[in-house]
């Protein structure tokens, strides 16, 4: 390529980078690329765990009466491999593309927060740890991987799966949060100059939607898993209703994150999609802004759809009407997208790569998916055909069908990136059709084993006409698919050790990624071609001929955003996502049931006292931020020592109406509203505590001299901070001590 | 029992007959949008495939026009559908105050069904009369279940805390399979239910016999067989009506013999199957609640006996 150096293609994947060599240089990279590849093996790993796990479900399934598997083995084994596929396979996988993939396409050097990028990952691998732990401590959970209460409560699962599934959650939430805090820095502080938004490629695009989705959704899973945990470890109610609780708030609150979840695991493959299509089919992306803007547009309806998951719990037909108004509102825009796909093939040039192939069947199989999710819509057939084999097949025609293809396409269009050698077309050949006839065979039959009456989740099924036919079509396929991933493992081994040499840029493809070399250095690049387009290698090729700047983004934006604010902020919003969340559980579990005792203990005037202090430490952190400003070091610390003082003071308060409080005999345990109280304040007050700690990391620096430089923005990030935990307590002192819980 | 499909068109109530004619005609309409994109890509990779030596087509970036008819036209369809969910779930469960006929109460792994009227209680065999539209109520003793009749009615959920309605009726008299649809803990898979639609006056015979005592008059086996139930903890979980047994964790037996299964619906109700459950409850249905009792042979046939006389 012009304007690149083209470094001679490397032997081993593993020693691509002159950075460092060897097992440790991995376990400490901050490279995004290094890390991007971490992520996708871990991902591959599990991805064999849990597609064994289903295989071992297929050949119990595969004849009616089996009784190869106890039940409970049975419940397990769907319950790890639904939880496995979606938090340590589909969105790992996902992530690690975006991690390796989107500073390249935008011309970065890395990621904005590398080494937050490194403590990313390493919670998905703990993670993962956490939840097969629980295989140690007495099981793997048996409850589904939306842990429906109360059979995921103390009394009907006793044995501590639940807890380890819960605290695996909370860890991998934790590192998707803090990606996708990265990605959208990455995308908003470090495009290379002319690439504006409008000029992103998809995928980036996509990725960067997403990105809001997650650090959204995430907090209502957290809240919840949270409510779970106090229940089952401190014997709270939250969702217990023989002591007054609530079964469907879980629902609701999960389904708040499980639906985006679902958009989640899907985007993603739309960008691949996105980028594999027109490459393959010479033309660019047929109508850009469309394909972009109904992604924002999913994005949105995708938080106003949850409650179809629930048609079947007796919500009351106007709210079953309104979500079923949303789910189908939701389908245009992701037509919107299939038509632009199949417009990008039409007049094209197609060259049907293994890549291409994958890219064509997900087309297809997803349509499939969408159409019978638009079925689910129409509550009544929703009524019939949920929580059966119906379901299961939808839902697998989405996430296999399509994610799953999405991802392969991928695999097969930047492997040669990655690797700096291209994967056998002809072994791709044998893999997709293998992928193909073997998902086909699996799921397709299950739409009819649902139609017959089939319910999901049963580890056993009588003889009934037709169902042990159907089910041994199913369980073949599902091996085939197996063989399949073992091709797949074959063409990579093969590709690492002997494999064509890519070269930069093998499918003459437009984007950033190609203009480095494969593998791309550790710096990524040398020297950035021109950005003028959406297309700067087009441009590049084609200098008679280039995209024009209208139809391809217009002109470029100068200004980027500042890393450390978008970071915060976006932070900052999950944040206060979690604690709408907590707030609505305390308003449901106080305001409209009865009078829960203990509430009249409060002291409004006393913890007046104490708001009143930390109110006034983000004055006195105000002020020392004005002092820094003004290159007053004294002052700046001085200030800095009262809030400390002052936060301290509230914490103080805090622990003391506690011990009255206990004193009383009030426990998390003892009603609704003291499980409730005890959860707002005391993760509000967690929140002060890290503060606090954060506080005195500054002013250790400051101590040390840090901040006479004039380098103050981790001060200005830290008072985002600190603003923030003392808003929320404005509205938690208001909501619980002034309004108060109707008694 | 389970010769017919038990398939979601098979409806035998105007309910399901609502709800598969409404499927039919969404399915039909999402075939006819898939053909439609399955032939766009096919044909663009028939007609559109790479030549060698070709060279790369023009670029073109969007066409408005075709922008605005493919989000026009699905989204005129999705209204269309949308009236048709309205009057769809109208029509298949519309929502009533009036008192339920039937009271089904779920539990972790079997169904109770009381009939409010007549005061009769039975499990998993519910019997309705044909042709008349009951009113059900649902109640859950623990877990969260699903009462679901695939030929019948649209399924709903049975949530703790939270009472559910559901229209039950049936066309032509016969045994409908039923089973619970929610995943609701280790047995979730034999958890079925029978519904048994009868002509009124058989109905109405059948609630007569149920209301009352079980037949007396044992025979020497029967009488060893009951003491031995009312000496040992079946009492305690299990009912027989004129007896001293008045458990309510377990289903109740007062008119056992009278059933077709046992278990759930798991196994068809003959001396043999039951006295294979009295040996060892946990071989036949692991991990329910009824615990192994380690009975001698002698035991069970003497409980068999007097189990299957409780007509």
């Amino acid at each position: 390529m012009k304007g690149t150096t083209s470094h001679p293609p490397s032997i081993e994947i593993f020693h691509a980078q002159k950075a460092g060599e060897g097992f440790f240089s991995w376990v400490a990279t901050v490279d995004h690329k290094r890390i991007g590849i971490l992520y996708l093996l871990t991902a591959f790993f599990f991805f064999g765990v849990g597609g064994l796990e289903a295989l071992v479900m297929r050949v119990q399934l595969a004849k009616p009466n089996n009784t190869l598997l106890s039940p409970d083995a049975y419940n397990q084994l769907f319950t790890m491999h639904g939880t496995t596929m979606i938090f340590l396979v589909v969105m790992p996988t996902l992530i690690g593309l975006a991690n390796y993939f989107v500073p390249l396409m935008i011309g970065a050097r890395d990621m904005a927060f590398p080494r937050l990028n490194a403590m990313s990952y390493w919670f998905l691998p703990f993670g993962g740890l956490l939840l097969h732990f629980s295989l140690l401590a007495g099981g793997a959970p048996s409850v589904g991987w939306f842990s429906y209460a109360p059979l995921s409560e103390t009394p009907f699962a006793p044995s501590p799966g639940v807890d380890y599934w819960i605290l695996a959650l909370f860890a991998l939430g934790i590192g998707s949060i803090s990606t996708s805090i990265n990605l959208i820095a990455t995308v908003l502080a470090l495009r290379a100059p002319g690439m504006s938004i409008r000029r992103l490629p998809l995928f980036a695009w996509m990725v960067f939607v997403n990105s809001f989705l997650l650090i959204m959704a995430l907090p209502a899973l957290n809240a919840a898993i949270i409510m779970l945990f106090i229940d089952r470890q401190l014997e709270a109610h939250f969702f217990l209703p023989s002591h007054g609780g609530s079964a469907i708030l879980w629902q609701h609150f999960f389904w708040t994150f499980g639906h985006p979840e679902v958009y989640i695991m899907v985007l993603p493959a739309f960008g691949i999609i996105s980028e594999v299509i027109p490459v393959f089919a010479r033309k660019p992306i047929f109508g850009y802004e469309f394909v972009a803007a109904s992604t924002v547009a999913i994005a949105i309806l995708s938080f106003g759809v949850w409650a179809h998951h629930m048609f079947a719990v007796g919500l009351g037909q106007p709210m079953d009407l309104f979500f079923a108004a949303s789910s189908m509102m939701i389908a245009v825009p992701t037509g919107v997208k299939i038509f632009n796909w199949s417009a990008t093939l039409w007049g094209g040039s197609i060259h049907l790569t293994t890549s291409m192939l994958f890219a064509v069947a997900f087309l297809l199989q997803f349509t499939l998916g969408g159409l019978s999710g638009v079925t689910f819509a129409v509550v009544p057939i929703d009524w019939q055909v949920t929580d059966t084999y119906y379901l299961v097949a939808h839902f697998h025609y989405v996430l296999f069908g399509g994610s799953f293809f999405g991802v392969f396409a991928g695999l097969y269009y930047w492997f040669p990136k990655m690797t700096g050698r291209l994967l056998s077309e002809s072994i791709g050949k044998v893999h997709f059709w293998l992928t193909v006839i073997g998902f086909n065979m699996a799921f397709f039959v299950q739409h009819f084993l649902g139609l017959m009456g089939m319910t999901r989740r049963v580890y056993t099924y009588p003889d009934y006409p037709g169902w042990g036919l159907l089910n041994m079509v199913s369980t073949i396929g599902a091996f085939i698919l197996g063989l399949s991933v073992l091709v797949l493992v074959w063409n990579m081994a093969v590709s690492l050790r002997r494999g064509t040499p890519a070269g930069d840029n093998p499918w003459n493809a437009w984007t950033l990624e190609w203009a480095a070399s494969s593998p791309p250095a550790e710096h990524n690049f040398d020297q950035l071609p021109p950005i003028q387009g959406r297309r700067p290698l087009w441009d590049l090729a084609h200098p008679e001929n280039p995209d024009e700047p209208e139809a391809s983004g217009g002109e470029p934006e100068s200004k980027r955003s500042d890393r450390n604010k978008t970071g915060m902020m976006c932070f900052i919003a999950s944040e206060a996502f979690f604690f709408i969340m907590l707030l609505i559980a305390y308003i449901f579990y106080n305001f409209s049931q009865h009078p829960n005792p203990g509430a009249q203990w409060l002291n409004p005037l006393k913890t007046g006292i104490f708001t009143f202090c930390l109110l006034a430490s983000s004055f006195t952190f105000w002020r020392a931020e004005k002092r820094l400003g003004a290159k007053d070091h004294t002052g700046f610390l001085v200030w800095l020592l009262a809030t400390l003082a002052l936060g301290g003071v509230f914490l103080v308060g805090q622990g003391m109406e506690y011990f009255e409080l206990f004193l009383k005999g009030l426990r998390a345990g003892t009603n609704l509203f003291s499980a409730s109280f005890f959860m707002v304040t005391g993760l509000h007050g967690l929140h002060v505590l890290v503060g606090l700690i954060w506080l005195l990391i500054v002013l250790g620096f400051a101590l040390a001299g840090d901040f006479k430089t004039g380098k103050t923005e981790s001060v200005k990030t830290m008072g985002f901070y600190w603003h923030f935990v003392d808003v929320v307590w404005i509205v938690v002192f208001t909501a619980i001590y002034l309004v108060g819980p109707v008694s | 029992m389970n010769e017919a499909l038990n398939s979601v068109f098979h409806s035998e109530s105007p309910q399901a007959e609502v709800i598969s004619g409404l499927f039919i005609l969404v399915l039909i309409v999402c075939a006819v949008i898939l053909l439609i994109v399955a032939a766009m890509i096919f044909s663009s990779l028939a007609r559109f495939r790479h030549k060698p030596g070709g060279l790369d087509p023009k670029p073109r970036h969007g066409n408005w026009k075709l922008e605005t008819a493919w989000t026009v036209i699905p989204f005129l369809i999705l209204i269309w559908f949308l009236t048709l969910t309205a009057k769809g779930m109208k029509e298949s469960n519309p929502p009533s105050d009036q008192k339920p006929d039937l009271l089904v109460i779920s539990h972790q792994w079997w169904w109770e069904a009381r009939y409010p009227q007549s005061g009769v209680l039975t499990a998993n065999e519910i019997h309705i009369p044909v042709g008349v539209r009951w009113l059900v109520g649902l109640e859950s003793a623990d877990v969260i279940h699903d009462f679901w009749v695939p030929r019948l009615a649209p399924k709903m959920d049975v949530v703790p805390g939270h009472p559910n309605r559901l229209w039950l009726e049936a066309d032509k008299p016969g045994n409908y399979l039923g089973t619970c649809a929610e995943f609701c803990g280790a047995q979730h898979a034999q958890m079925h239910f029978l519904i048994i639609a009868q002509s009124p006056p058989e109905f109405e015979a059948w609630v007569e016999k149920q209301g009352k005592p079980p037949p007396r008059g044992l025979t020497e086996g029967e009488q060893k067989g009951s003491r031995l139930f009312q000496s040992m903890t079946c009492v305690n979980c299990h009912t027989v009506n004129g007896t001293p047994a008045k458990g309510q964790a377990a289903p109740d037996l007062t008119h056992f013999a009278s059933r077709q299964t046992i278990g759930a619906v798991i196994l068809p109700n003959t001396p043999e199957n039951l006295a294979r459950w009295l040996k060892n409850p946990q071989a036949v249905k692991p991990a329910i609640l009824m615990p192994d009792f380690k009975l001698t042979d002698a035991q069970v046939s003497g409980l068999t006996s007097y189990l299957e006389s409780l007509k």
